[in-house]
């Protein structure tokens, strides 16, 4: 019985392709929707590995910024094998708005906020979701996080193909991380558009996108 | 009502197969379904409820007229001469050691209700024959599951047997065939109704239980078994036997219809353990609590039900019960998870005094879904593993900290959407028709703050990290002057010097400023 799950958690491995499963082929990373940031990164946002997200203050825009991805996960109809379109957020800074998810075309019902009152549960959590490989999206806000959490975390989502976000403040921006990709999102004056640092990522030189978040 | 000892080394006398074109004898077939009836009968379960482990003479006895009679001996009694019908004076003189018990009725049907449960996992429709001392399984549609009739059969009796009964089967086209033919000791696999007549005729009339006084009217005419019943004229022999008794060879022929209804399982299952030792070792519960988690399993598993709540009684010697519950996110079965659980409650548990006793009870909760398993039989169900990280989280930082979310038909922002606590399995939660009641969307922001935050001005101008410019606005809620809670707010989009595009509305009694969400 024990050989039978250790056999089940290396088919559910990403990096292991089974002939005849279609969900195994698809690309390991998710178009941003928005044409200069999907040219910075060279593809998309990266699946099964950790993004971090540099912001200046909660609700520059941030949020909209993944609208187009989300869109296109939560709509994608789960078949055996890919995650079923989950949204798990860790720890948000505020209430996820029903209403406005609603009419940004997602799916409430969709979405599951996870409270916790310290930086170590809120890793936590994002550590068992990963490991559990049943959201399609992880997101955590925790700017505390040290060195050794983060790398944890990436380890966790190496094997699965779970877009894994972590919001941060800005300032940390200096410090390393393990975070394979780092996005530094600031806006240069009050109603101009978002300027996309990429501070690293794999496989590239750093670079600079513009997105027109209102 | 004479009992015959079942004689299990029979070879099967499965009847040939009859000719092509035989007009169904008589029996309804509704829907054109065929029915298939196996009976179990116990012959020695009076015996096997009370007796004591061994190879000591034992015997039940029963209230006679004349004093107790013998019941049923064991096999050592009855090789020392003692028979059932005996006076209990004469077989205690013939063999004073014997281990003369009551009858007890109630553990009987006990045993036989315990059986039925377990008999579950070969059909849905299982019968217990009033008072009596058999079950009958109709089997018509799991002939094909269990590999035929023959291997059926053997499966049920194998079964049976493990657990320490005798027992006599035989399968027919109806209830009582089946049950006379178990009880005359043959076992015998009767395919088809019209085989019926030619089987049932070496039956003696003894067997059925009628009336002493009817088996001896007939016995008294030279009427020895149920074929010589047949051929007599049948308004002569509805006048001996009594319109009863004719009515049972009818049905055990086919000819007439019998209702049995089937058993009703219990709702509510509970499982209790005495530990050998007091103890408040979280280790040794949660081995005894294993034990219960697989006895609840053998009942729940065979009716493809789950559980949803456990409650776990801890009993203690002087003071109260500790009461534990252990709720699940969809109905399970599955001990290994369920044992997971527990052992988390227990490493937060504290207990008062040792434990003597662990007593379980869970409700039988809806079917429990049939996970789709690919080539090599490996479950990839997302939502039992969603289920279980939501129980895990859930665990760690309280029942309410994990939530989900939902839109719901109010006017007031603060009221147009709710946290969703329960049945949070994403299979039941149909995806919501886009705009739900709700108002137009597009100028809601994606969060919003638990409270509204009220907000510093400078004359006229909020104020959030500087001045706000307003952008878009007002658009005026006024509701809820129904429910005492009203509000009358003019909402307006405005822009921090940071960047941050705010949604802010002014009191219109008080004119104050509130900060109530943010674009993102």
């Amino acid at each position: 019985m024990a050989s039978r799950e250790a056999i089940g958690w290396l088919l559910q491995d990403s990096r292991i392709w089974q002939a005849g499963r279609a969900s195994a082929a698809m690309a390991a990373e998710l178009p941003t929707g928005w044409p200069g940031l999907d040219q910075a990164l060279g593809g998309g946002w990266p699946l099964g590995q950790l993004t971090e997200l540099l912001v200046e203050a909660h609700g520059t825009g941030e949020f909209t910024l993944l609208l187009p991805a989300l869109r296109r996960l939560v709509a994608r109809t789960p078949d055996a094998g890919t995650a079923a379109g989950q949204v798990m957020l860790v720890a948000p800074p505020y209430i996820p708005y029903a209403p406005a998810l609603a009419g940004a075309g997602l799916d409430p019902v969709r979405f599951l906020v996870v409270r916790s009152k310290q930086e170590v549960d809120t890793l936590w959590a994002m550590e068992q979701a990963l490991r559990s490989r049943s959201c399609a999206v992880v997101a955590g806000w925790a700017d505390t996080a040290g060195k050794t959490s983060l790398r944890r975390l990436q380890l966790a989502a190496e094997p699965g193909n779970t877009w894994v976000l972590l919001f941060r403040a800005a300032r940390l921006r200096r410090t390393p991380s393990p975070a394979p990709l780092r996005i530094h999102f600031m806006r240069e004056c009050a109603t101009g558009p978002a300027r996309l640092h990429v501070l690293k990522r794999r496989g590239g030189p750093p670079a600079v996108a513009v997105a027109d978040i209102g | 009502m004479p009992r015959r000892s079942p004689n299990l080394s029979l070879p099967f006398t499965a009847a040939a197969p009859p000719p092509a074109a035989v007009p169904a004898a008589g029996l309804p077939a509704p829907g054109g379904t065929r029915r298939l009836w196996l009976c179990l009968q116990l012959p020695q379960l009076p015996l096997e409820v009370v007796a004591s482990p061994g190879h000591a003479p034992q015997a039940v006895i029963a209230g006679g007229r004349q004093g107790p009679v013998i019941l049923l001996a064991s096999a050592t009694a009855a090789a020392r001469g003692i028979h059932s019908g005996m006076p209990l004076n004469a077989a205690l003189a013939l063999l004073p050691d014997l281990g003369a018990r009551q009858r007890r009725p109630d553990l009987e049907q006990a045993a036989l209700a315990s059986l039925s449960a377990w008999m579950v996992r070969f059909t849905p429709l299982v019968n217990l024959d009033p008072g009596g001392d058999a079950l009958l399984l109709e089997v018509a549609a799991s002939l094909a599951l269990f590999g035929g009739p023959g291997a059926l059969l053997e499966a049920a009796v194998s079964g049976i047997g493990g657990r320490g009964h005798d027992v006599a089967a035989a399968i027919a086209p109806t209830a009582r065939a089946a049950l006379w033919l178990a009880r005359s000791g043959r076992r015998q696999l009767v395919m088809e109704a019209a085989q019926l007549p030619a089987v049932l005729a070496g039956i003696p009339v003894e067997l059925p239980g009628w009336p002493a006084a009817v088996v001896g009217g007939l016995l008294r005419m030279g009427v020895r078994n149920l074929g010589d019943c047949m051929r007599l004229p049948r308004d002569g022999l509805a006048r001996r036997l009594g319109r009863e008794c004719l009515q049972e060879i009818d049905e055990a022929l086919g000819r007439r219809p019998e209702l049995r209804p089937a058993c009703r399982h219990e709702e509510r299952l509970r499982e209790e353990l005495e530990l050998p030792v007091e103890t408040r070792d979280g280790r040794l519960l949660l081995e005894a609590l294993q034990l219960l988690l697989l006895r609840l399993h053998a009942r729940l598993q065979p009716r493809q039900v789950g559980a949803q709540v456990l409650w776990l009684r801890l009993r203690h010697h002087a003071a109260g019960d500790s009461l534990l519950r252990i709720g699940l996110l969809r109905p399970s079965s599955d001990v290994a998870g369920m044992r997971e659980l527990a052992a988390i409650h227990f490493s937060a548990l504290r207990l008062a005094a040792p434990v003597v006793a662990l007593v379980l009870e869970a409700d039988v909760a809806g079917l429990q879904p049939v996970t789709p398993a690919d080539l090599l039989g490996l479950r990839l169900d997302q939502g039992e593993r969603l289920a279980g990280l939501i129980e895990r989280l859930r665990l760690r930082l309280g029942m309410h900290a994990v939530h989900g979310l939902r839109t719901s038909p109010e006017q007031r922002p603060e009221r147009a959407w709710q946290p969703v606590v329960d049945a949070m399995e994403p299979d039941t939660m149909k995806p919501e028709p886009a705009a739900a009641g709700a108002v137009a969307c597009s100028l809601r922001p994606l969060w919003i703050l638990a409270e509204p935050a009220a907000l510093a001005r400078r004359g006229e101008v909020p104020l959030f990290h500087g001045a706000l410019v307003l952008e878009d606005g007002p658009e005026r809620i006024e509701a809820g002057w129904w429910d005492g809670d009203d509000v009358r707010r003019d909402y307006y989009v405005a822009r921090s010097r940071r960047g941050m595009r705010l949604w802010i509305f002014r009191e219109r009694r008080s004119g104050r400023w509130y900060l109530h969400g943010l674009f993102g």
